[in-house]
Parts: structure tokens; sequence; C-alpha cells
């Protein structure tokens, strides 16, 4: 594009302003409400820590455990036709838009003590609810649609021929899919990882239900926001703004490097 | 050598063609958009599967439908070059050149060593970590070239090898593919829908028309003798087909044509443009032909134009600018055209 850029018409700058200002707002009352002076004890305090750090575990789980079992999804989805294909797309896009609390109400009732496989996994001495495991499955849960369904589209999107022109030069399944398929969909699979680890390191509804509060097995960082705010509400902020950096570094950052914006 | 019998449908193609390539010669399948051509390649390949017949390669069964056998196409050892190249994005020149020596378990440095060789051969040094992007068309198709050929596979594929390309460098890219094409050892089949590359690049045409071989031959034998209106009209002549009998071809859409050759049976009959002589009044003299027509369109090709006229079959006339004037064959409206029996060449169906 070269030459002027046209002006926008005034209404939708108008629209687009308070829209931005909404998302400015809580940003600014975060950073203006926060007490800095106490903030390096209240971030050194044990439990803060330990919040954060199971964060972290729990989130990379999270997405690794997506990107095992949702990039296969993502393929048979995409390449296969069969019946009952647009059902499954449903169910699988289903947690993004069920309330997370349902979901982790269903995870009970299929992982529970008393649900569909908890007396199996019982039986050979797996215990999900209430258990960092079971933090992590709630968070897999309501972050994995969204590497599928990234993926899918990735996978749509791309070009067969360039693996029609690897077979002919010998490649088999493997090496074509190391060195073509993947390499292809390397910007899709990024983009829906970062996707799915947000959505995972900010989940809140599935893993109080399914996995509870407990400090340094189920309690992420939300939950530990969610629970300062009723003691230290000062606290709680710090932690938010912990959070929100976190989160920032990781999409601004990445995001670039990797797609170019 | 190929020898191959491939029927099968995809949508509305049915393409039934039977193919015997050697090793001594280049063969261009020659066809219309649509006709099956670039089907028929990827049946060769083992891209697509036919649904009947059989394909052999150096003697090597590839695929049998009625044997049930089909060898993958990573492990046909065929070399295609695609029609827009498909170089792989993400990969240099040099490692698009490497791909399919890594693939059947060449060690990197061996394999890296041995493309960047076929580069030079391609006069591509330099450009060697160029990404496909980079490269012009005529390079990117050398590259396409070179990364067919690396593997050493017994049969070379090429689809609309030029088509791609700009008129600019067509002309230079075509020389160099003459000579890449003559140095290749093992069978040379293109797909083109391009008479004139056709005719560059290889010996014998095979001419493909909604599925099925309609004419083969050198590109001489082709465009003397038409089997199709399609390469009738590559030539720009004018394809009748009937009976012939006692001197008059009887033809199949109504009409008869007088012809000197005393041929008999069913017919091609080619009348040459040029050949074709328009009045405004039935024509005196001794002209054996002489139909009554409509003078339907005018295409001017400077000091001469093409008439087409609508009598009892559509014929088209090559006259001078002069007589268009003079005739005033612009307006259109009635016309008497005639040619000489012995303008007439006619070839048995």
């Amino acid at each position: 594009m070269t030459g002027r850029q046209e002006r926008p018409p005034a209404l939708v700058l108008v629209g687009a302003g308070i829209a931005a200002l909404f998302f400015l707002l809580p940003l600014a009352g975060l950073l203006l409400r926060a007490p800095w002076a106490e903030a390096p004890a209240d971030l050194a305090a044990p439990d803060s820590l330990l919040a954060l750090r199971l964060s972290l575990v729990a989130s990379f789980s999270a997405t690794a455990l997506s990107v095992a079992f949702g990039v296969p999804l993502a393929w048979v989805l995409a390449r296969f036709d069969f019946p009952g294909r647009n059902l499954l797309r449903a169910l699988v896009t289903l947690p993004m838009v069920l309330p997370p609390v349902v979901g982790g109400v269903a995870l009970l009732l299929a992982f529970g003590r008393r649900g569909l496989l908890g007396p199996v996994l019982a039986a050979v001495g797996i215990h999900l609810p209430f258990t960092t495991a079971g933090a992590v499955l709630a968070e897999t849960l309501v972050a994995m649609p969204f590497l599928v369904i990234t993926v899918e589209a990735g996978l749509r999107a791309l070009d067969s021929r360039y693996e029609e022109a690897a077979r002919t030069l010998g490649a088999g399944r493997w090496y074509l899919f190391r060195r073509v398929t993947l390499p292809l969909l390397a910007p899709s699979l990024f983009a829906g990882g970062v996707l799915c680890w947000a959505r995972a390191l900010g989940e809140f509804g599935a893993t109080i239900t399914f996995a509870g509060n407990f400090p340094g097995t189920t309690q992420t960082l939300p939950l530990a926001v969610y629970l300062e705010l009723e003691t230290r509400p000062e606290a709680a902020i710090m932690l938010s703004l912990v959070l929100l950096a976190v989160s920032l570094a990781v999409l601004v950052g990445l995001r670039h490097r990797w797609l170019g914006a | 050598m190929i020898r191959a019998d491939v029927g099968l449908r995809l949508g509305t193609l049915d393409l039934q063609v039977e193919l015997e390539v050697g090793d001594d010669e280049v063969v261009a399948v020659l066809g219309p958009n649509g006709a099956g051509k670039t089907t028929l390649l990827r049946a060769l390949a083992g891209l697509l599967p036919l649904d009947r017949g059989r394909v052999e390669l150096d003697g090597r069964l590839l695929e049998d439908v009625a044997l049930g056998i089909r060898v993958a196409p990573e492990r046909r050892g065929c070399g295609v070059v695609f029609q827009d190249y498909l170089l792989f994005p993400h990969l240099s020149a040099l490692e698009n050149v490497a791909f399919g020596l890594r693939s059947r378990g060449a060690d990197r440095r061996g394999a890296l060593a041995a493309a960047a060789e076929w580069l030079r051969r391609f006069g591509l040094e330099g450009f060697e970590e160029s990404r496909p992007a980079a490269l012009s068309g005529g390079q990117a198709q050398r590259v396409a070239l070179a990364r067919a050929m690396a593997p050493d596979p017994k049969l070379l594929l090429l689809d609309e090898p030029l088509s791609a390309l700009d008129a600019s460098t067509r002309a230079q890219v075509r020389r160099d593919l003459v000579r890449h094409l003559s140095a290749f050892r093992g069978t040379r089949v293109l797909v083109t829908h391009d008479p004139l590359e056709a005719a560059a690049l290889a010996g014998r045409l095979l001419v493909v028309e909604q599925g099925r071989l309609v004419q083969s031959g050198t590109p001489a034998e082709v465009t003397a003798r038409p089997r199709s209106r399609y390469v009738a009209d590559l030539v720009g002549v004018n394809l009748l087909r009937g009976h012939a009998s006692g001197g008059t071809v009887v033809l199949s859409g109504g009409g008869s044509v007088a012809v000197a050759d005393p041929l008999e049976g069913e017919v091609f009959a080619v009348i040459h443009p040029r050949a074709v002589a328009l009045h405004r009044r039935h024509p005196e003299g001794t002209p054996r032909n002489v139909w009554r027509g409509e003078a339907a369109s005018l295409e001017s090709l400077g000091d001469r134009a093409r008439v087409r006229v609508e009598g009892p079959f559509p014929l088209v006339a090559e006259v001078t600018a002069a007589s268009v004037a003079e005739l005033k064959l612009a307006a259109g409206g009635p016309v008497w055209a005639s040619v000489k029996a012995t303008e007439v060449s006619v070839y048995p169906a």
C-alpha cells in the first residue's frame, strides 16, 4: 500500500474508541490500584510462588496433552470423511461455548469416584479428582478445542499437492509428515498451541469444580486470585498482574516472532 | 520404457488411454483443457488409482487392477515436474533437490553434495540457499527439473512444463529443457495443451481428447493429417468427415465434396482455408465444388482475413484483404464458396 490512508468514518472511530477504552480501563485499574510497595513481599509469599509454579506446570502439561491428542484428532477431522464427522466436530468445540463449571461437573461424573470411569481408574490406583492431574485434565478439556479447530483449519488450507510431490520423490509416511506436512503446518500449530496454552492458564471454573482449591496441588493462579480477593485484595491484584504479565509476554512476543503479525 | 493401459473415471471424465513410450523418444500428450492429460500423468505416477488396466515400467509391474497390484507413488521411481513446480516453500533450492535423495535414505552430507552438483549442472550455482519464493519462474522450473531428476528415476513426467512462465523467458527455458530432456536416460512423457511446445520438445505426439487417444505420430504427421476438430483447429484447416465413393465424399453432417483421390470408404477430407475462393455470384469456370452459404464472421489477419461461411457445412475461407473490400464481405450476406477437387486432401478415417 502506498499513498495516504483514508480516514475512517466518524461513527466507526467512536465505536472503535469505546471498545478500546473498554479493554484499556480494567488494565489501567489493575495497574493504578496495585499496591506496588508491598509487591515484593506479596509475590515472594510461598502461596503465590506455589500457585504460579502450579499454573505454569498445569497449563504447559495441558498444552502438551492437547498437542499429543488434538493434532491426530484435527487430522482425522480435516482429512477423512466419515459418518458423524460433523457431530464429532460439534462435540469437540462444545467446551468452548459450555460454561466451564458445567465442564467440571461433567468431568466429575466421568472420572469422579462414582463417575463412569472413576471406579475403573481407582482400581488401578489412579485418582483424578482433587489432584494436580485433575487440574491438568480440567484445563485440557476447555483448552484443547482451540488447538483442534486451529490445526484443522491449517490442515484444510494446506495444499496437499506438496505432499503428493513429496511422495513422487520417494517420501514414506513418516518422512513426509516430518519434512513437509509438519513444517507447512507449523504456523497453525503454533497459533493453536498459544491459544490453547492461554486458555489453560486462565482456566477457573472446570478446575475448581473438578480439582478443588488446594494450595500446592490444585490451586492455580486464577484460583488463588479469587481466594485472595476475599481476604487480601492487594495480593489478589498483584497475582492478577503476574497472570497478565505472563500472558502478555507470551502472546505478544511469540505471535510477532512466529506469525509476523 | 513404459507400457500402460489406463482406465479411470474422475468426475465427468472417462479416461481410457493405452500408450507405449520407449527410452529413445520424448513423447508429448497433447490435448485441450479437461481432456484428461494431467489425470493420465497422475495415474502413471501412482497419485490416482486406476479403475481398470495396468502400468508397466522397464518390465516392472507398477499397477494391475485385475491382479490387485498397486505400487505406491513413493516406490515407483517416477520423477514428476508439476505444472506450478510445487517446490517446498520452507526448504532452500538445495534442500529441495536433495529431498528425493534423503527420503531414500541417503545421508544428509552426501545428499546435499549431490544436490549442489545438480544445481551446478542446471546453471543455478549461487542459488543453493535461495527459497523458492526468491527464484524467478525459469529458475524455479530448473530446480523442479533437477529435483525430479536427482533421484535417478526411470520415468520422467512433466505437466505443462512451460505454462507457468511468461512469454519472455519461455523460449530460453524451452531450449534448456530440450537439452536436459535429451540428457535424461529413461522414459520421458510430457503433457501440454500448447502445440508449439509439444512440437519443440517431443518427437511424437499423442493427441488426447475427452479421455480418448485420437491420434498419434510425429508433429509433422499429426498436422498433415488431423484426425480431430481440435487438431484441425490448431493447424487452422477445415476438417470434414464422410464416406468416399467414386470421387465424391458424402459428409456425415450433410453435403458432399468432390475429390481427386480415388479412395473409397470412411475418410477425412481436409481443405486449407487458402484453397477456398469466395464469390458474390455463382462462379463461372471449372471448380468441381461450389457451395452457397452466408458469410457469418470475419477475422482480420493483417493483409488477409478469415471468413466463416455457413453453408451445407461450416467452412473457413482465407482471402486477401482486397477481396474482403471488393466483395464487401464485412457486411455478411450470401456468398458462393468454391474449391478445386485437387485441393481437397483425403485420407482414411
